[in-house]
């Protein structure tokens, strides 16, 4: 699998390297090189014997302009995996050619586009595919070939066009990857509704636009599913899941509104097709910022002013006294019309998160998040903290514990796949 | 040279000055001046290198390239694009700010392609984590205070005027700040910095300041010192350019997007 991918790494890594080497004027770019240690406190089910993982990668994204306002963007990625050979490659996640003009923007090859406002989950993104080998929790996407235009208006706001000719499948950790899912999905048994398969041409409009303290945006889409339907199937005596990519309609809106301190969010979508159910998805929620919220701690006349010296070596009078440091509260609900019969987890689920950014020289922050299943029992618990070391380097904590799987139609093959992971990245 | 730098607001605002004025008129008056003079910049675009010290003399550095644009009858926009420290490269912030309604600002996160819209009630926090807070970065319009004039004073033998000014905000951090400002140049040299217990905070000193297209003085240098906590921050400006043909697009959501 992923053989379109390394061919198009290919060239592009010869073409960074000849905008690299050629013109140093107007090159500019940003990488990281990163590595990673993985902890699963149990063994997993079945074959997967390990426990301790190392994987190493690389990626740069670099963007030449080549003429007044004509700009090419090239990012390829590499990574070495100790234990997935699934997540063991090389590939291109941008190779963009942008035109720009006063009120329009052009762009064309490989791209990458973001959309929605929500934390926990992003059911608006629909234009680039999941590269869930990548990272646990989805945030990676995939390029995604388009032609894409762009229309800003003074006062109707931004109109989007997108058309998107080719398809790229959604990547899945390997036989041999945690944490693994109860079962292995073979991509080598894709199958699509449409006869064209992975040729089928999908394509978006998008208008977004912004009223005082509100940005809203809608979209239309109308291609292959990102994410398939997975089928048991039995093979050479073991049974995997087979990928099935429906078509599918969406509709949907993203809003923000900030008021202060407090930002309302929702992304809400309808999707309709032959093979899946019509159905509604929302994630809405809030997120207020407790600023300097251990300041009344200074401000407090009955604690004598002495107690928070600047002096102080104690790690929690130091914590304790800093006024500086903010705290995110985010609450979200997600929901799934098809309920259990949903192909996502987050068919009922509410989650509680608390971010702390400190305000810091080195920019630390820490995420803790709850995700509970409200209807299955099923917890997630997450935490992440990074701090920045040698002004390049960044050091990130995270784990991931999964709790009452028992009952869980999804997480339950998730019970022994609890980790703990520490990743060391230099930044260029 | 004098007359050709007074524009007719500045002339009208001095005028009262001969007459019988209150020290709040006098505060008001100065800082009308000082802003008068600053008019018609139209965009600038400069390098600024931030070097965050902390007690035991420890640096760390950042490297942000900004970009501003006067609005007229409102506040500045302004993009700030940051180069160092290398995790945050290709990071831009975009602050419409206002005179008459809280400032807008948004965020762009190049890993994530994602531009988000934050909080601007937040003055009172530290830009990347420097002793500057976000309302000492931000343009300083003359409505986000209200001015009292204290007395005339020399620094370094060089006549200012002390003006004491009160944030009309709320949110922000101070109480008070008093200003010493150069009375030939109307430059701001000195700004001691009041917390909401009206105990003293920080103290910024401007200095090394260059003329630009005959009109406009910025200041190369400017150092905030954290008295209670003793850390410092230093702020170096070069590669100041003005009139550079910067649009209105240029600082729209979507530019965000495609700084570099």
């Amino acid at each position: 699998m992923q053989k379109s991918f390394f061919f198009t790494a290919v060239p592009a890594f010869a073409i960074a390297a000849t905008l690299a080497s050629t013109s140093a004027s107007a090159l500019d770019w940003r990488g990281n090189v990163s590595s990673e240690l993985t902890w699963f406190p149990a063994y997993s089910t079945g074959a997967k014997n390990w426990k301790l993982n190392t994987s190493i990668a690389a990626d740069v994204e670099l963007t030449q302009d080549l003429a007044d306002n004509i700009r090419l963007t090239v990012h390829p990625f590499v990574r070495w995996d100790q234990q997935d050979d699934e997540r063991t490659r090389a590939g291109v996640r941008e190779l963009l050619l942008s035109t720009t003009g006063e009120t329009w923007e052009f762009n064309a090859g490989l791209g990458a586009v973001f959309w929605g406002v929500t934390e926990s989950r992003n059911p608006v993104d629909i234009i680039n595919q999941t590269d869930s080998v990548e990272d646990f929790t989805g945030e990676e996407k995939l390029g995604q070939l388009m032609l894409n235009l762009k229309w800003f208006t003074d006062s109707y706001g931004e109109f989007e066009a997108y058309l998107l000719p080719k398809f790229e499948e959604r990547t899945f950790i390997g036989e041999n990857g945690r944490p693994y899912p109860g079962i292995t999905v073979n991509p080598d048994l894709t199958t699509y509704e449409s006869s064209e398969g992975s040729d089928h041409i999908g394509y978006a409009l998008r208008w977004t636009n912004s009223f005082d303290a509100w940005d809203i945006g809608l979209h239309y889409f109308d291609g292959t599913s990102r994410n398939p339907s997975l089928i048991p199937v039995v093979t050479d005596n073991s049974a995997v899941l087979a990928p099935r990519y429906p078509l599918l309609k969406q509709v949907g809106i993203d809003a923000q509104g900030l008021y202060g301190d407090l930002a309302i969010k929702t992304e809400t979508i309808h999707q309709s097709g032959d093979e899946i159910e019509s159905h509604v998805e929302t994630v809405t929620g809030v997120e207020y910022t407790l600023v300097g919220f251990l300041s009344p701690v200074q401000e407090n006349e009955k604690i004598p002013g002495s107690w928070c010296t600047s002096e102080t070596r104690n790690p929690f009078k130091k914590l304790a006294c800093n006024d500086r440091m903010d705290l995110g509260l985010v609450l979200e609900y997600l929901w799934d019309q098809r309920g259990n019969d949903s192909n996502q987890p987050f068919q009922n689920d509410l989650l509680a998160g608390f971010r702390f950014a400190f305000n810091d020289a080195a920019s630390s922050d820490a995420l803790f998040g709850i995700v509970q299943d409200l209807d299955q029992g099923a917890t997630t618990i997450s935490f992440e903290a990074s701090t920045r070391l040698f002004e390049s380097y960044r050091l990130k904590i995270l784990g991931q514990k999964f709790l009452n799987t028992k009952d869980d139609t999804v997480l339950n093959a998730f019970e022994k796949e609890s980790f703990l992971q520490v990743d060391f990245s230099y930044f260029f | 040279m004098l007359l050709r730098t007074l524009s007719l607001g500045a002339m009208l605002a001095l005028a009262p000055a001969l007459l019988a004025q209150t020290p709040e008129e006098r505060g008001l008056a100065i800082a009308v001046e000082g802003d008068a003079r600053d008019q018609g910049y139209v965009d600038s675009t400069a390098n600024m290198k931030m070097i965050l010290r902390n007690r035991a003399g420890k640096e760390s550095v950042r490297n942000v390239r900004i970009k501003s644009l006067e609005v007229e009858g409102d506040g500045d926009k302004s993009l700030s694009i940051f180069d160092e420290p290398a995790d945050v490269k290709g990071t831009t912030s975009l602050t419409w700010s206002h005179s008459d309604k809280p400032d807008e600002q948004w965020l762009y996160l190049p890993a994530l392609k994602r531009v988000k819209r934050i909080s601007s009630k937040n003055k009172s926090g530290p830009f990347m984590g420097s002793e500057f807070a976000f309302e000492d970065i931000g343009s300083q319009e003359v409505d986000k205070y209200t001015y009292k004039y204290l007395r005339d004073e020399e620094i370094n033998s060089v006549p200012t005027f002390v003006v004491e000014r009160y944030p009309t905000d709320k949110n922000s951090g101070y109480k008070k700040q008093v200003v010493w400002i150069e009375q030939d140049r109307y430059l701001a040299l000195k700004i001691e910095f009041y917390d909401r217990k009206d105990s003293l905070l920080k103290t910024l000193e401007a200095s090394d300041f260059t003329q630009y297209l005959d009109k406009f003085w910025r200041a190369a240098k400017l150092e905030m010192t954290n008295h209670q906590s003793g850390k410092s921050t230093t702020l170096e400006f070069s590669g100041y350019q003005f009139q550079t043909g910067l649009k209105s697009s240029d600082f729209s959501k979507n530019a965000l997007k495609k700084q570099k």
